[in-house]
């Protein structure tokens, strides 16, 4: 006979009395009676510590300086750091949020999340923030937020190519543009850099396009929206010809625009699958080339806690998986789980859909997805912000909308403030030229209205994501005598999250030690160990080195893992196991009699 | 993380060194006169400072290693007159002319090739004056030498005992067991040198050789033959997972930190492609000097003794992995008159060109790329009858070896000498009973080789008391480190003759533009109209295949400037050439207006940073 050991220790649990006690302080510190202290919208609480804005687009300067708030307002949960300069001498922020008084942060699964690795897909940035302001605002106000901070760790990245997110706001761009980083490059390798990119040949701030009258041009004016411009019928005269973005031969080579800010792209950059720009158009020169890049991928190697990522970019509508080329495979294993994820995710986010870049989007080499996965083992997605879904809560055709939704939606919605009307100017080539089309603020971006619609639900995903990293438990530990003085100690590990301690390419390259499940006492001496993924040890194998400390090359969701020894001495008997994403955790048992 | 060491270590410690101190320690290895970091970085700054008049030489760091060794860059060549190619970068003057990169020992336990750069090095400096040739080159050309680039590998050469070695000083899990350098070679008898250890065992894989029992081959089974042994390199196991030597100290090899077919998470491949300070400096200042032409390197990954063939069938393939054919019939040229300077035959076949920095330069740099292995143990005859052997058979080379010196990468097999795709092919039993055994044959070689030039390769099986092996017999001897790949040092000045030879056959044949002598027609009204035409005076084309497929090498930019008083109908200064064959020639024509009565005075160039420049001034003269 054997009895059911007394817990000596449990695992991190908020107490509801506790989370209550906390929101009512929070309450209580506020003394003006407000429509805050009676009547908070469900959502984002009314009075937070830090006030913002979540509809609207901010520079790097002003998003220094709310972060810098958010850090000195919640202390106890947020650490801002400077992972090094851009190549523009701007900072790389990143924002660890946890909760510090619990548990050391390396031991607890961390949730990694970029933003702006495009830079002119400019809400990606903002989605990051409002998470990392929700988590510090919503902490014992929610019980979801709650337990995800104490439980876990995150690592923001608000801004991964801060330079060119400054450039997109503050110089002449499309909504396509920059998407490269600021690094001069000679892509025409003519011995010039960056000599000849677009111009904003009418000084508004956008790069437009250009067309001409011309009576064999083969376009003309949509019927309804005059500033559109489709092809002639096959049987018809056209009115205008298209002579492309908006710009002039600034070099005198006689190619217009042939030479922009430099052209690398910081998302064909990452080591897993990387393949030179010949193959993969915007590789640089060699993984990790890019000076930003570098510093986020060095600080995720340092940090093998990361269990989940989300990497943000726009537009489409997509929660994407990898693999990003069609040679490339992931494991069966990993897409069930990441399957679980995404078809939920598509549930959260109207009109979105989830789906595999390789297959479903279009191939890419060296993606930071893939080298998330591949080369650091963890689950992790990419959502396309926005879509034509959008417009009127119906499907659109393409990435951004159809144009008739587009110019439908700038009449009716916008009042005409997403397109500039053609209007006329000299061209230092062309002569009498118009110039217009979508300004740089809108098609790719949410407008204002539904900036802060587009940032809660994607974090709503991502927070679900985040819950389902591996949480490691001892469950418990039964104890039972044998003869000849020995006692058999047997643990049940269960990790009740979705995703397993160890993705399938993880335990395949071996990228992060096993699971270690090691048994303790202060008089005790381990005779043997036994490994099982059955209750019963109906095969168990026997581990013949260091069998006091068993290791599990994973424990899968919502599993379990069992260890058995057979030790001398008496108890109590501490099981601990240490998973390197999974977390860890202890348990005690008494002695038996 | 460190290990629980086996219980049993401790008490046989003192056995062992007692074995020790009683063996001679007699085996000096044959790389004697090789030249260490310190010495090599003394011979960098003499080159520098006798060089510094006029200008010929220069020496500087690219950056230091964690273990705070420089990677030293020599720049050799004459300062141009008229350096600068274009107003909107202002260069060093060096960098303005079409380069070489000569690479040293890309592979860190090929010590010669860092040797022999450093030697080239010198003589085009020796030679700058009294050479025709090496005044050509070091006129027209920069030759940049970078003559060891993994320096913290490659002292490993110079340490006791002697390990190969070709990862750095970071510390790496080779073995993927979590757990990093835990498990190192031992110099179990004491002479100063890590060699093998065979071990007697009923499951053994391995017999010695009938006709020299000291080289240890695949038992035959058609001839009746049993294992008896097994074969390890000399050390314990430290961690105690029944692997010797697994995860030794040295981390991430030169060569196999380059992006091109990448060996993810294998041994030496570091933690990703061009990962390490070193190959991130040798890879930006590649790409920072798109003035280089060529790259020749030192390296066991050849293709001059064997060139690299093309595939014609999987040429339109997105990723390319072999040569592109036009490509192959340029650098088969240079390779035919390699053979013919080096004159050595049967050279060993190349390792896997993963992460390799020749295929790099070709295949993901866009560069002609050449890599020479320059020495290797040549054929020595045996013994037995002549007419034994056929005369038109392939010579055996080291890569067929059966019982290989310990490298870091056969570490991790537990019978690290066994290959059996080497198991000799049954006797054919038509053959005189006393017909050459062919197992083991590039070994015995090497053996013979040792033995004619008085080199201490390989040291006798001796027996050891080895404590993971109580009560068996464990012998411990076998092929010295390096000694197989690297020459002794007298040889190093001849063979660096032939090199320098190659070297300037090589620089005669790159390409070189030309600009014909402009045509002027006036068509009246101050119209005019101008041709001219680029030709390549050189012997190879302006740029491979592979540079044009990879988009990194520069076209030809040819431009017509006219000043003020003149103005081009269209306005389009500039065109590109994107390549020239050798002797090919593109022809352009510009239409000039002048709206003045007075001659003009225009001038055309024609420039691409590897090939090199060239400027015809003309008059328009209504």
């Amino acid at each position: 006979m054997h009895k059911v050991p007394r817990i000596a220790s449990v695992l991190l649990v908020v107490s509801s009395v506790e989370m209550f006690a906390m929101r009512f302080d929070a309450m209580a510190a506020d003394p003006q009676a407000s429509s805050a202290a009676v009547y908070q919208p469900a959502g984002a609480p009314a009075d937070p510590k830090v006030p913002a804005q979540w509809n609207r687009y901010h520079l790097h300067g002003e998003i220094s300086e709310f972060l810098q708030k958010l850090a000195a307002a919640h202390p106890e949960r947020c650490r801002l750091q400077d992972l090094g300069k851009s190549f523009g001498g701007r900072e790389m922020w990143l924002l660890t949020i946890g909760n510090f008084s619990r548990g050391e942060l390396a031991d607890k699964p961390a949730f990694w999340i970029d933003g702006g690795i495009h830079a002119n897909e400019i809400q990606s940035v903002e989605v990051v923030l409002y998470t990392a302001w929700y988590l510090l605002e919503s902490y014992g106000r929610n019980p979801l937020v709650t337990r995800l901070v104490d439980e876990r760790a995150f690592f923001l990245l608000p801004m991964l190519s801060p330079d060119s997110r400054d450039a997109h706001m503050q110089k002449a761009n499309t909504t396509h543009s920059p998407r490269s980083g600021q690094r001069p490059v000679d892509d025409d390798r003519d011995g010039l850099v960056d000599e000849d990119g677009p111009d904003d040949l009418d000084g508004d701030g956008s790069i437009t396009q250009m067309r001409v009258h011309d009576p064999n041009g083969r376009l003309v004016p949509h019927a309804k929206y005059p500033n559109l411009m489709i092809d002639a019928p096959a049987d018809e005269p056209g009115q205008y010809a298209s002579l492309g973005q908006e710009g002039f031969d600034n070099d005198g080579d006689g190619r217009v625009n042939e030479d922009a800010d430099g052209y690398y792209d910081p998302n064909r950059d990452w080591p897993w699958n990387w393949q030179p720009a010949y193959v993969q158009p915007g590789a640089s020169r060699y993984p990790l080339s890019i000076l930003e890049n570098r510093l986020v991928g060095d600080f995720v190697m340092a940090h093998p806690q990361i269990a989940g990522a989300q990497s943000y970019h726009n537009a489409g509508g997509m929660i994407l998986r990898g693999p990003g080329a069609k040679d490339d495979r992931y494991d069966p294993r990993d897409i069930e789980v990441l399957d679980v994820i995404g078809k939920r995710g598509a549930e959260m986010l109207p009109g979105y859909r989830y789906i595999n870049i390789a297959n479903d989007l279009y191939e890419v080499y060296g993606g930071e997805v893939d080298w998330f996965y591949d080369m650091q083992g963890v689950f992790t997605f990419t959502n396309e912000l926005f879509t034509g879904f959008n417009f009127f809560r119906k499907a659109s055709e393409g990435y951004f909308g159809s144009n008739e939704d587009l110019h439908a939606f700038d009449r009716y919605l916008l009042f005409g403030g997403g397109i500039i009307p053609w209007r006329e100017i000299d061209h230092p080539q062309f002569g009498k030229v118009e110039v217009g089309g979508f300004a740089k603020n809108w098609v790719r971006q949410p407008p204002s209205f539904l900036l802060e619609e587009e940032c809660h639900r994607n974090m709503a995903f991502t927070l679900y994501h985040a819950d389902q990293m591996p949480q490691v438990e001892v469950q418990s530990i039964d104890v039972t005598p044998l003869p000849g003085g020995l006692t058999q100690v047997t643990a049940v590990i269960a990790n009740r999250k979705v995703i397993p301690t160890h993705a399938a390419a993880d335990v395949r390259h071996r990228i992060t030690p096993p699971d270690r499940i090691s048994i303790e006492g202060p008089a005790i001496e381990v005779v043997l160990g036994l490994k099982s993924t059955d209750r019963f040890f109906r095969e168990p194998e026997e581990q013949k080195r260091r069998p006091q400390t068993l290791e599990f090359s994973s424990i899968g969701g919502m599993q379990a893992v069992y260890g058995r020894w057979v030790v001398r001495g008496s108890g109590p008997y501490t099981v601990t196991v240490v998973s390197p994403k999974g977390g860890r955790a202890t348990r005690t048992s008494d002695a038996p009699q | 993380m460190a290990y629980m060491r086996p219980p049993f270590q401790g008490s046989l410690v003192v056995a062992l060194w007692v074995l020790a101190a009683a063996s001679p320690a007699s085996a000096q290895p044959a790389i004697e006169g090789y030249t260490d970091y310190q010495a090599l970085s003394k011979q960098v700054e003499q080159l520098a400072a006798d060089g510094a008049e006029p200008a010929l030489v220069r020496a500087k760091s690219l950056a230091t290693t964690l273990g705070g060794r420089e990677v030293w860059l020599l720049t050799l060549g004459e300062v141009p007159q008229d350096g600068h190619e274009s107003a909107a970068e202002s260069k060093p003057p060096h960098d303005t002319k079409p380069a070489i990169l000569v690479l040293g020992n890309v592979d860190a336990t090929h010590v010669v090739g860092s040797e022999l750069a450093m030697r080239l090095a010198r003589l085009l400096a020796e030679k700058a004056k009294s050479d025709d040739a090496v005044k050509q080159i070091l006129s027209r050309h920069t030759i940049y030498v970078i003559p060891r680039p993994s320096p913290d590998a490659s002292e490993a050469l110079f340490r006791r005992p002697l390990v190969g070695r070709d990862g750095n000083d970071r510390a790496t899990d080779d073995d993927r067991d979590f757990a990093t350098d835990e498990d190192p070679f031992e110099d179990l008898n004491g002479d100063g040198l890590i060699t093998q250890m065979r071990v007697e065992e009923p499951a053994g894989t391995l017999v010695p050789h009938p006709d020299d029992p000291r080289v240890l081959v695949p038992a035959d089974p058609a001839q009746r033959e049993r294992g008896t042994y097994r074969v390890l390199s000399e050390g314990r196991d430290n961690d105690g997972d029944e692997q010797f030597n697994e995860d030794p100290p040295g981390g991430v090899a030169f060569n196999r930190n380059f992006t091109f077919k990448y060996p993810y998470f294998e041994r030496g491949a570091g933690p990703h492609q061009v990962s390490e300070i070193e190959t991130r400096a040798v890879a930006d200042f590649a790409f920072d000097h798109p003035n280089i032409a060529l790259v020749f390197s030192f390296s066991p990954d050849d293709n001059l003794m064997q060139p690299w063939k093309p595939n014609p069938a999987a040429e339109n393939q997105r990723i390319k992995t072999a040569v592109l054919a036009a490509d192959a019939t340029v650098l088969d040229a240079l390779a035919t008159k390699y053979r013919a300077i080096h004159g050595g035959k049967g050279a060993p076949d190349s390792p896997s060109p993963a992460g390799s920095f020749v295929h790099w330069a070709y295949f993901h740099f866009g560069r002609w790329s050449l890599g020479a292995r320059a020495w290797w143990i040549p054929e020595v005859p045996t013994a037995a009858p002549a007419g034994d052997k056929p005369a038109d058979e392939k010579p055996v080379s080291p890569a067929d070896a059966t019982a290989e010196a310990p490298k870091p990468s056969d570490a991790s097999k537990p019978d690290a000498g066994a290959k059996p795709d080497d198991a000799a092919k049954p006797a054919e039993s038509d053959k005189p009973k006393r017909a050459e055994d062919k197992r083991g044959a590039a070994d015995r070689n090497s053996l013979r080789w040792f033995e004619n030039e008085k080199v201490t390769g390989f040291v006798p099986w001796t027996p050891i008391e080895h404590p993971d092996f109580p009560g068996r017999k464990v012998e411990v001897g076998g092929f010295l480190p390096y000694v197989r790949d690297n020459p002794p040092a007298n040889k190093l000045d001849e063979l660096a003759q032939k090199h320098l030879q190659f070297l300037l056959e090589v620089a005669e044949r790159l390409p070189r533009l030309v600009l014909e002598e402009p045509k002027i027609e006036s068509l009246g009204a101050g119209v005019f109209r101008l041709t001219t035409a680029v030709a390549n005076a050189g012997q190879m084309p302006t740029m491979p295949q592979m540079g044009r497929v990879s988009g990194l090498q520069y076209p030809i930019q040819l431009q017509l400037e006219v000043p003020d008083g003149a103005k081009l109908i269209p306005a389009v200064a500039r065109v590109r050439v994107e390549v020239l064959a050798a002797g090919a020639r593109h022809e352009q024509t510009w239409l000039v207006q002048t709206n003045t009565d007075s001659a003009l005075t225009a001038t055309i160039t024609a420039w691409a940073p590897a090939v090199g420049r060239d400027r015809k001034s003309v008059e328009l003269k209504p």
